[in-house]
């Protein structure tokens, strides 16, 4: 099942190849010590500990003996898989896929609870799983009794084991994940036993999702690393591999056109959740995967009966699907956001120290409502909050910024920004009140920030929008695109940049997106702090966040950094609004849930059955 | 002839560089590259982001790319050796004797068309698993729109300014003007999904429940075991797509034929033939049709590369699994490989049929003689 990592590389990849792109933060490997408690002592939990893995999915599925075995289920996407390797995964497509024949040690339920696949525990500090050594840690994960491969042969830490070395192996290359996180594990202890301690240098807080998927040893060390973007687990001949570890087996592929997947018999020693003594085989008994042209296509067929689930729509679809009952579409706030991003050093620079008070004057102006009822026809949900999304430390801040246009315009004039009469823009001491507004070539982006344009217009504030391919444009590389292209994000060449985000319930996601340390200018050029801030209660709280195995320490700075976000210190983002999930699911499919993480709503395909 | 023949072919070989070098320059230099999907990922550092570039040869210089893909240079070479070789390589074995030889083994010279950077498989396998359905395809269509164009050009020149005549011109005005996407989805709307015409499939070459996937082994066996229900689900999948492909396409050939059609039939030796008394069907068919048919041979031989390279939109709209399509998703990917291994072939389909084209022409007309 799929994991964060696939999830963030998976959105990232979507957001490039259909949406429009998306920054996708991630943790960095944390070198300084935590503020608030150091690390050669276990954090003591200011309150009691969290449950990770509280979730009433266990008791929401269907029981197995209620469940009618057999049938085929046919799931669709409107974008073809590229890879059937979970490292390598470049695209939503590709982690629907990978679902249901994949497992990893923990997965991401429907309510964004953790779930354990492989792994019957979820080792924390507070249960013990994970023990502070010095400056580093150990993580022990229990193995499932029994768990097997599909050819019969036990799943063991040795696995555990090999899949580290195929990651971190020199010749590795096009790893859609990096290496952030396993470069840190120093070894991984328990061979061929099934309980696995896995010994890291340092701490690293986002061990859960580490292991997306457990790769077979024997498996992998017949195919040399560098050869394995194009001869492991290969599309042509999916029979060439003969064990899996997830629900179903992909026995044929046809590229870019369907993979029909049979059950994994010995899945019924693994399952889902800590209890195994649920554990059953799957249900179907055939699983096809099919890909459609496009998203009309793939409607289009669902209406006629071909398909019993159609994936990976959006809330620019639900006016298409609106015919279909109700009973039939799971609809969900998903995790892909939307926000304002105001830089910090272009605006002191054309404003001097009145930079963060316009910023301020353009927040509140800014009416997101009007935006959520015109350009997105009402059919996304208001954000107030796009540090994450919903995890244990996440909350929905009160202190939405207000809109009040006029409280802005006074304001402006008590900084001595007065409105020309002439042109009707605002200016002081020769400066004019212009902005620069850049956004992607998405016509629902085109129109919000043309629509904001002219509230600020009426408020005196001169807002130039400029449009601008994705690729290379707005999301290039540091090094993909020269220096002065404008409204690029990495060097920025803007005022205030419209843009996505794949936001994560992993609360050190952001790290690279908030943090002094996330600023791009400086070598190696990677961060993704396109808005330049440096806060140093963010910076001081992320530290914690990013190297304390507590989560109730964990959520408490958590706090700190939407304290700030949700106050009058935010002058880098306006939170805009949620994009939806959209997933139509005939009646006769039972067990399908969705996901609103990257997990997919692939993750529990083995739970899936259908009436016959 | 034959000379003729040797020459196009000799002369189709610069043409073919031309066309490979001005498309790999393009594609190369065009923004974007297959590593964009890594630029929103600040997991992936810079060093891994190189080591994609190195692993998929991204960091050469554009020409040395494109010898490399040609096999002019061996894969791992950093510049050109000395002697550019693209004499095969590899070790000939005869008997007991091993002979290795002196050049590569990669590269289009050598039969290696690359891997798709998108997911990994041989630009072959890539480009072979799709050319079936894409023929099945444009093949069925082209067949049906040909041999109608046929009928109704012949019978709207024979029945000239009558009401057949004006009703296939504003049907040929409306299909030629129709555009595919459109014309493709309102039949989808009304044939697939409207009450009480659900009688065909949105969507796909086969029916995912009942059938195995076309081209496998498994499906063979099916086909051997169920032939009827094996092309009847066929046919239902190539129905709309075929429709959609003959109506917007059938306009251009049957106002070709007709108008060479009425070219035929003003000539003498139709007048002549009518003098003589020979009946109207013989006049119209043996004698007019015949000699209006010569230019409509090379007409087709132009088009037959459409049979390869498929309907790009009609593809896309009902998800066929053709080389159009592939094309689409390839570009979206910026899949080098594939995009080149595609473009490639259907430049070596243009130009042989052009040459076919060139040549049924001479055999057709006995006045026409190459040297």
């Amino acid at each position: 099942m799929h994991k964060r990592l696939f999830g963030l590389l998976a959105t990232a990849a979507i957001a490039f190849a259909a949406c429009s792109g998306s920054a996708t933060p991630s943790p960095s490997s944390a070198s300084q010590a935590p503020t608030e408690a150091p690390p050669s002592a276990t954090p003591v939990p200011t309150s009691p500990p969290l449950d990770l893995g509280k979730t009433d999915y266990y008791t929401k599925r269907t029981a197995p003996t209620s469940a009618t075995p057999g049938g085929t289920l046919v799931m669709a996407e409107w974008q073809t898989v590229a890879t059937f390797n979970p490292y390598y995964v470049q695209a939503n497509a590709d982690v629907e896929a990978q679902d249901p024949a994949f497992d990893g040690l923990l997965t991401l339920g429907y309510d964004e609870a953790y779930v354990p696949d492989l792994a019957s525990n979820i080792p924390t500090v507070a249960n013990g799983g994970v023990v502070i050594n010095g400056s580093g840690m150990d993580v022990t994960w229990n193995l499932k009794k029994g768990a097997q491969w599909s050819d019969g042969s036990p799943i063991t830490c040795d696995d555990l084991q090999a899949t580290l070395t195929w990651i971190m192996d020199k010749d590795q290359s096009g790893l859609s994940a990096g290496t952030t996180g396993y470069e840190d594990i120093t070894s991984i202890d328990g061979g061929t036993g099934q309980d696995c301690v896995m010994h890291y240098s340092k701490t690293y807080s986002a061990y859960l999702l580490l292991f997306g998927a457990v790769l077979p040893k024997a498996y992998i060390t017949t195919v040399p690393v560098k050869d394995a973007p194009t001869k492991l687990y290969p599309l042509s001949n999916p029979k060439s591999v003969t064990q899996w570890s997830g629900p179903y087996i992909p026995t044929d592929i046809k590229p870019g056109a369907q993979i029909t997947y049979t059950p994994n018999p010995n899945w019924k020693t693994i399952g889902y959740g800590p209890d195994t003594s649920t554990n059953h085989a799957p249900y179907l008994s055939k699983l096809v995967f099919q890909y459609f042209g496009d998203a009309p296509g793939m409607i289009a067929a669902y209406r006629n009966g071909q398909i019993d689930v159609a994936m990976d729509l959006v809330d620019s679809d639900i006016d298409s699907v609106k015919d279909i009952p109700d009973d039939q579409k799971i609809i969900q706030d998903g995790t892909f956001v939307e926000s304002n991003y105001y830089n910090q050093v272009s605006f002191k620079k054309k404003f001097g120290d009145d930079g963060p008070a316009i910023i301020r004057a353009i927040m509140e102006t800014t009416d997101v409502d009007a935006v959520i009822a015109g350009p997105m026809g009402g059919s996304v949900t208001r954000s107030c909050n796009n540090v994450g999304s919903p995890g244990f430390w996440w909350y929905k801040t009160e202190t939405c910024p207000k809109t009040d246009p006029a409280d802005a315009a006074s304001k402006l004039d008590a900084l001595g920004w007065t409105v020309d009469p002439s042109s009707g823009i605002r200016a002081k001491n020769g400066v004019k009140l212009s902005v620069d507004y850049c956004t992607t070539n998405r016509p629902y982006r085109a129109d919000s920030i043309t629509l904001i344009a002219s509230q600020l217009k009426a408020i005196g504030i001169d807002a130039t929008v400029n449009v601008k391919p994705a690729q290379p444009d707005v999301f290039g590389g540091w090094n993909d695109v020269p220096a002065d292209t404008k409204c690029n994000g990495i060097h920025g060449n803007y005022d205030v940049l419209m843009h996505g985000y794949t936001s994560t319930p992993d609360p050190t996601a952001a790290y690279n997106v908030y943090t002094t340390q996330g600023i791009p200018d400086n070598p190696p050029h990677n961060g993704q702090n396109e808005t330049r801030v440096s806060i140093p209660a963010i910076d001081q709280a992320y530290e914690v966040v990013n190297t304390s195995l507590d989560p109730a320490l964990i959520k408490k700075n958590m706090d700190i950094i939407q304290d700030v976000y949700g106050s009058d210190q935010n002058t880098f983002e306006l939170p805009l609004f949620v994009h939806k999930n959209v997933w139509l699911v005939q009646t006769k499919v039972h067990n399908y849930l969705g996901n609103p993480t990257s997990t997919t709503g692939s993750w529990n395909a083995g739970d899936w059955w259908v009436d016959q | 002839m034959g000379k003729y023949i040797v020459r196009r072919l000799i002369q189709a070989i610069p043409v073919l560089i031309g066309i490979s070098i001005v498309t790999y320059g393009i594609l190369r230099i065009a923004p974007g590259g297959p590593t964009q999907r890594f630029a929103q990922n600040p997991r992936v550092t810079q060093a891994q982001i190189d080591a994609f570039r190195v692993r998929w040869g991204l960091d050469d210089p554009v020409w040395l790319s494109y010898l490399k893909w040609v096999g002019l240079v061996g894969e791992d070479s950093s510049s050109p050796p000395p002697i550019i070789n693209g004499l095969p390589g590899g070790t000939l074995t005869i008997g007991p004797i091993s002979i290795k030889l002196p050049g590569g083994d990669n590269g289009i010279l050598h039969g290696d068309f690359g891997y798709s950077i998108t997911d990994g498989r041989p630009v072959t396998d890539v480009i072979g698993d799709r050319i079936w359905p894409t023929l099945i395809l444009a093949g069925t269509a082209y067949a049906i729109w040909l041999f109608l164009a046929l009928i109704l050009g012949v019978y709207a020149a024979v029945r000239r300014y009558s009401f057949f005549d004006s009703a296939l011109t504003v049907f040929n005005y409306v299909g030629y003007s129709l555009p595919t996407f459109w014309f493709g989805i309102i039949l989808i709307t009304v044939f697939s999904q409207g009450t009480p015409f659900k009688w065909f499939p949105a969507g796909g070459m086969w029916d995912a429940r009942t059938v195995p996937i076309f081209g496998t082994p498994e499906y063979w066996a099916f086909f051997g075991a169920n032939p009827l229900t094996a092309i009847g689900d066929l046919g239902l999948h190539l129905f709309l797509p075929v429709v959609t492909l003959v109506t917007v396409n059938i306009a251009f050939d049957s106002r070709f034929i007709r108008a060479s059609m009425l070219d035929s039939l003003n000539q003498d030796f139709v007048r002549t033939a009518r003098a003589k008394g020979v009946g109207e069907r013989t006049v119209v068919f043996r004698h007019a049709l015949r000699n209006a048919l010569l230019p409509v041979v090379t007409n087709v031989g132009l088009e037959i590369p459409f049979l390869f390279t498929g309907a790009i939109v009609t593809e896309t709209i009902f998800s066929w699994p053709g080389m159009g399509r592939q094309f689409i998703q390839a570009t979206a990917s910026f899949d080098y490989p594939v995009l080149m291994g595609i473009l490639i072939v259907t430049s070596l389909i243009v130009v042989i049929a052009n040459l076919v084209a060139d040549v049924a022409y001479a055999i057709v007309d006995p006045r026409v003689k190459y040297d």
